[in-house]
């Protein structure tokens, strides 16, 4: 490996780095970022180390969003008690990342810049309406989650912003959510499929929903017609499992060494439906 | 070649180097100090051979730069125990046959270390949690959980 190293100690000498240098390439967690880099798949000629600057660490909340600043690893947000009680989906999402090195290791903002379209943090994220805040030397600017993704990989950001900042809204009452995982093993396995649910309810209808799923497309999807389709419907198993039969004719997942198309569709099916009545449970609205 | 200067604690001592920026963290503790009971296996992060405590959370050294140890405590599987004594964890292993070929065994003890370090009295699933990113290809699993509970079990001295 042959690069030189950049050490920046805050936001402004980030930015006149990436500004005044060639080619540069941002170094979090360095879980995906240095076996590329062995494997020669990217020889990068500037690496800009995030990890001293201050301003991108930390969980802050503020009214019902929480912050979620990009250099918080995995293992922050499952141990984190505002996250642990305010929006659960994403600990339990960053639980079931590669091992416990790799989530000591690895940041929710790797995870969302590296693009993969089996990230397991981001179904969680894009189910609490989350938004991503970019920052340059021009200014700042909030995008939707969901909108960043272009493909595998491939990040709608412009060149010379960066990740400053990650937005997810807090669970209220009345609303649930559920993070659900299929992958080869238990431990340090690329999710085959995941997916995350967010339910509000009102008595016993769905007043409001969202549905992530991860690795069934180029990049994580909302499922916009399933979720149409069950607002105002009744919150129950059956409705459930018609919402989980419609994800299947939805996605269009790929055959790949993990898994076949036809495998992802059947286990989107299931994910929708466990996440809906996962969900509602933690409203408690079915019996456990 | 630029060198950057850091100093860092490693297994309980305070230590100064200078390196180039580009060096893995694992490189420095085998090549440079010679601390070879970290091992590098994958080199990808898979198997967790190379496992370090980074104040006190197992990492992967094989995944990490040597600059990023400036200012920050590593401990090895060196740092284990002291010359007259070893450490509960290391006595257990040996006293449960935890150990076939050897090759997995310092970063086991150290994800097992980082354990115990938070919880004295860990269940078997989450004695397996604790070393999900540790493989052992001799498949002796049931020995090295068996030993990481009579060790929490001991007393420290």
């Amino acid at each position: 490996m042959d690069f030189v190293y950049h050490n920046p100690r805050n936001l402004e000498q980030l930015f006149n780095i990436v500004n005044g240098t060639g080619n540069c390439t941002l170094f979090a967690g360095g879980t995906d970022l240095l076996v590329k880099m062995k494997k020669k798949l990217i020889e990068p000629e500037n690496i800009v180390d995030l990890k001293g600057i201050d301003d991108l660490k930390g969980i802050v909340p503020e009214g019902e969003f929480l912050n979620i600043k990009p250099l918080v690893t995995h293992d922050e947000i499952e141990n984190s008690e505002i996250i642990k009680k305010k929006a659960y989906v994403i600990a339990e999402a960053a639980a079931q990342v590669g091992s416990p090195q790799i989530r000591n290791m690895g940041t929710v903002g790797g995870n969302i810049g590296n693009a993969s379209p089996a990230a397991d943090i981001v179904p969680a994220l894009l189910v609490l309406d989350a938004k991503v805040e970019m920052q340059s030397i021009q200014g700042q600017e909030e995008k939707e989650l969901l909108s960043v993704f272009k493909g595998p990989g491939q990040l709608s950001i412009k060149k010379g912003q960066v990740i400053s900042n990650i937005k997810a809204r807090v669970l209220a009452e009345q609303e649930g959510a559920a993070f659900m995982k299929s992958g080869q093993r238990k431990a340090l396995a690329i999710s085959v499929i995941n997916g995350a649910v967010w339910l509000k309810v009102n008595g016993n209808k769905i007043e409001d929903v969202r549905i992530a799923l991860g690795a069934v497309a180029p990049t994580p999807i909302r499922l916009f017609d399933v979720e149409k389709w069950l607002i105002g419907r009744e919150a129950n198993e059956d409705v459930f499992k018609k919402a989980g039969e419609m994800a299947k004719e939805v996605v269009k997942p790929i055959d790949d060494i993990r898994s076949s198309a036809e495998y992802r569709k059947t286990v989107s099916a299931a994910i929708v439906y466990n996440g809906l009545k996962t969900a509602l449970q933690r409203i408690g609205g079915l019996s456990q | 070649m630029n060198t950057i200067n850091i100093s860092f604690k490693l297994n309980g001592k305070d230590m100064k180097m200078e390196i180039k920026p580009q060096l893995l963290l694992l490189d420095m503790l085998r090549e440079e100090l010679g601390l070879t009971g970290t091992k590098n296996g994958c080199g990808e992060g898979d198997c967790g051979a190379c496992t370090v405590l980074f104040d006190g959370k197992p990492i992967c050294s094989c995944l990490a730069l040597a600059v990023n140890a400036d200012g920050h405590e590593i401990t090895t599987v060196e740092g284990l125990g002291s010359e007259e004594k070893l450490d509960p964890l290391q006595q257990a292993f040996i006293d449960e046959g935890a150990v076939q070929c050897g090759f997995c065994t310092p970063g086991m003890l150290l994800s097992a270390k980082a354990l115990l370090n938070k919880n004295n009295d860990p269940s078997d699933a989450e004695i397996k949690r604790a070393i999900s990113g540790n493989l052992c290809r001799c498949t002796g699993y049931t020995k090295i959980v068996k030993a990481i509970k009579k060790a929490a079990k001991m007393k420290e001295v």
